[in-house]
């Protein structure tokens, strides 16, 4: 309870806190929310030439190149680039902390075999992978997030590593040894809450990242299917029109950087509040 | 007077980055610590000093030879019971700044080896924590505040309350001063004493500092190059060391009181490197009386009459006097 007090503390923190709060609420009711219909192309929305319309008081973000509402379309979208970015991410660094956690702390052969493991992976070309797994299964949401979750967490995984392996030198892990702790308490107690803060940060920059890949698979047709909208393949669709129509790239990358910054944060403010050489500091 | 800790033949390598060679830390060491007697280990760094400290509660797994704690052979104890066995020994380690977590707050520090051993209730641990901090001397309001706030000597006295709130036998304590500023030195080691006497505990006290060895230990194991070089009590190692090492050491010391005009021995050159050790005698390269034989032959530390404890490792000792 003191973290959370703790987090309370600082402005930044809590304007973090309550913009991701709006965006997961505006994601959650977006049908209530949205004032048109996202997939719904408007015969009004174009221009007698067929042109997108630019952000008018029917149409607050303007419309896109099939004259469906823009906001309406962020506002849906938030519902699957907010799903993307928590469901690959948390996987990706829950499975890169456990992996790299493993392989540091009991090296030998078993902590090589699961380095080999993962190098396998970064080797891999990631858009290849991601294209392979996609292909097997059968897209959708979940899919999609799980493919972008097995690309990202190799990265986690050798940080985490390298950082175990030099954590289990110092005296205070030799010494919970000597008092007779258990793996499974030293890896718990000792380690997990100092790679943590490495977690954190991984965790959230990697929100941003996520939410672009998720798009680039839309692009190639394997992520998320059209005219399902997410911020990403928003962008996609509409980069080519940047000039004339800047509104259509503009919005969604507006969304997706508060998005990203607010995690980032969110996620700095928990490494500080959970290192307790840092509590109290004014930041 | 029961032997609690007998280390026999005990040696340890490390392999090196370099195939096939090995570094020696710890040569054939036999030494027997006495219940309620403080074991003095003490040579320059690099001696194998803590890593004989660590083997005799078995952190390192050692290369060959054994240790025996309270009658019990401790290499074969499955991996369970050698935990539970834990709890009679105790490690406080040199450095207060890395031996404690500095993610946890001084009452989860000090109550972890209960927590560990899953002894007591909840009240009890808490109170058996606030007493063992009563008695180390930190402050009340320390409980809640985490490593980074004390100071290095408050921070060693938190080491030892983690050391003594499992009731130990023995304690092995690693250069547990020498990280402290003189001043606090002195109160540290009073904390040692009279906890030794309280507690009724044994110490190994591993050291570099022939000082604190004089002012704390009842008998002292000299070391050089991993090899025990010369034992006896106290008062025959400082009265009369016979090895040319220890007497070395011994006029490093500057004195206060001379009115005895005692002579430096000045040792040249560094320390051999232990992954190279010379042949015969390890201290030969740097001993000004080394003869041919030195060069040769090993020492063996052998009895010097008429005294029963005293032993030293030198071919010198009853053919030269120095």
């Amino acid at each position: 309870m003191t973290v959370v007090r703790e987090l309370l503390k600082k402005k930044l923190i809590i304007a973090a806190i309550i913009i991701i709060a709006l965006i997961a609420f505006v994601a959650l009711l977006a049908d209530i929310v949205a004032p048109h219909d996202p997939n719904k192309q408007y015969f009004e929305g174009l221009t007698i030439e067929g042109a997108p319309l630019a952000p008018n008081s029917e149409f607050l973000m303007g419309t896109d190149l099939l004259g469906r509402d823009l906001l309406s379309r962020i506002i849906h979208g938030a519902r699957t680039s907010l799903i993307i970015g928590l469901i690959a991410n948390g996987v990706a660094v829950t499975l890169g902390a456990f992996v790299g956690l493993l392989a540091g702390f009991l090296r030998g052969k078993t902590g090589a075999i699961l380095m080999r493991m993962t190098d396998l992976m970064m080797a891999f070309p990631a858009l290849l992978l991601a294209i392979t797994l996609a292909a097997i299964f059968e897209p959708s949401l979940i899919i999609v997030a799980l493919v972008i979750a097995m690309v990202n967490w190799v990265q986690v995984a050798r940080v985490v590593y390298t950082q175990t392996v030099s954590l289990t030198e110092r005296d205070f892990i030799q010494a919970s040894h000597s008092l007779g702790a258990t793996n499974g308490r030293i890896l718990r107690r000792h380690l997990l809450p100092h790679v943590v803060p490495t977690l954190l940060v991984y965790g959230t920059l990697g929100v941003a990242t996520t939410v672009l890949l998720e798009a680039t698979l839309s692009f190639l047709g394997i992520g998320v299917r059209p005219p399902t909208p997410s911020w990403g393949n928003i962008i996609f669709e509409n980069q080519t029109y940047f000039v004339t129509a800047p509104w259509l790239v503009f919005f969604p990358a507006a969304a997706i950087l508060l998005l990203a910054v607010s995690f980032n944060l969110l996620g700095d403010g928990l490494r500080d509040v959970l290192d307790p050489t840092q509590r109290g500091r004014k930041s | 007077m029961s032997e609690l800790l007998v280390v026999r033949d005990l040696s340890k390598e490390f392999t090196t980055g370099e195939r096939g060679k090995t570094l020696k830390a710890v040569k054939n060491v036999n030494l027997t610590v006495h219940e309620g007697r403080t074991l003095g280990i003490v040579g320059e760094s690099g001696c194998g000093k803590s890593t004989l400290g660590r083997l005799m509660i078995r952190l390192y797994e050692p290369s060959s030879g054994s240790v025996h704690f309270d009658g019990k052979d401790l290499s074969g104890l499955s991996k369970k019971d050698l935990r539970t066995e834990r709890r009679h020994f105790q490690m406080v380690f040199q450095d207060p700044f890395a031996s404690l977590d500095p993610r946890m707050s001084v009452e989860q520090l000090v109550e972890e080896p209960l927590v560990i051993n899953k002894m007591m209730s909840k009240e009890e641990r808490a109170r058996a924590v606030a007493h063992a901090c009563d008695r180390v001397g930190l402050p009340e309001d320390a409980l809640s505040r985490y490593p980074h706030e004390f100071s290095g000597g408050q921070r060693q006295r938190i080491s030892i309350a983690r050391a003594i709130i499992m009731s130990p036998k023995l304690i092995v304590a690693d250069e547990p001063v020498s990280a402290l500023d003189v001043s606090i030195q002195s109160q540290v080691l009073n904390l040692f004493e009279d906890l030794k006497d309280d507690l009724r505990l044994t110490y190994v006290f591993i050291s570099h500092d022939l000082a604190v060895i004089r002012h704390i230990a009842d008998d002292v194991a000299v070391m050089y190059l991993g090899e025990v070089v010369e034992y006896g009590t106290n008062e025959e190692i400082f009265r009369s060391p016979q090895h040319p090492y220890t007497k070395a050491l011994m006029s490093a010391v500057p004195e206060i009181t001379t009115n005895t005009s005692t002579q430096r021995i000045v040792l040249e050159g560094d320390i051999p490197s232990p992954i190279n050790p010379p042949t015969g005698c390890s201290f030969h390269t740097r001993c000004s009386f080394a003869m041919d034989v030195c060069k040769r032959l090993d020492p063996q530390l052998k009895l010097f009459p008429p005294s029963t404890s005293h032993e030293v490792a030198c071919h010198l000792v009853n053919e030269v006097t120095l």
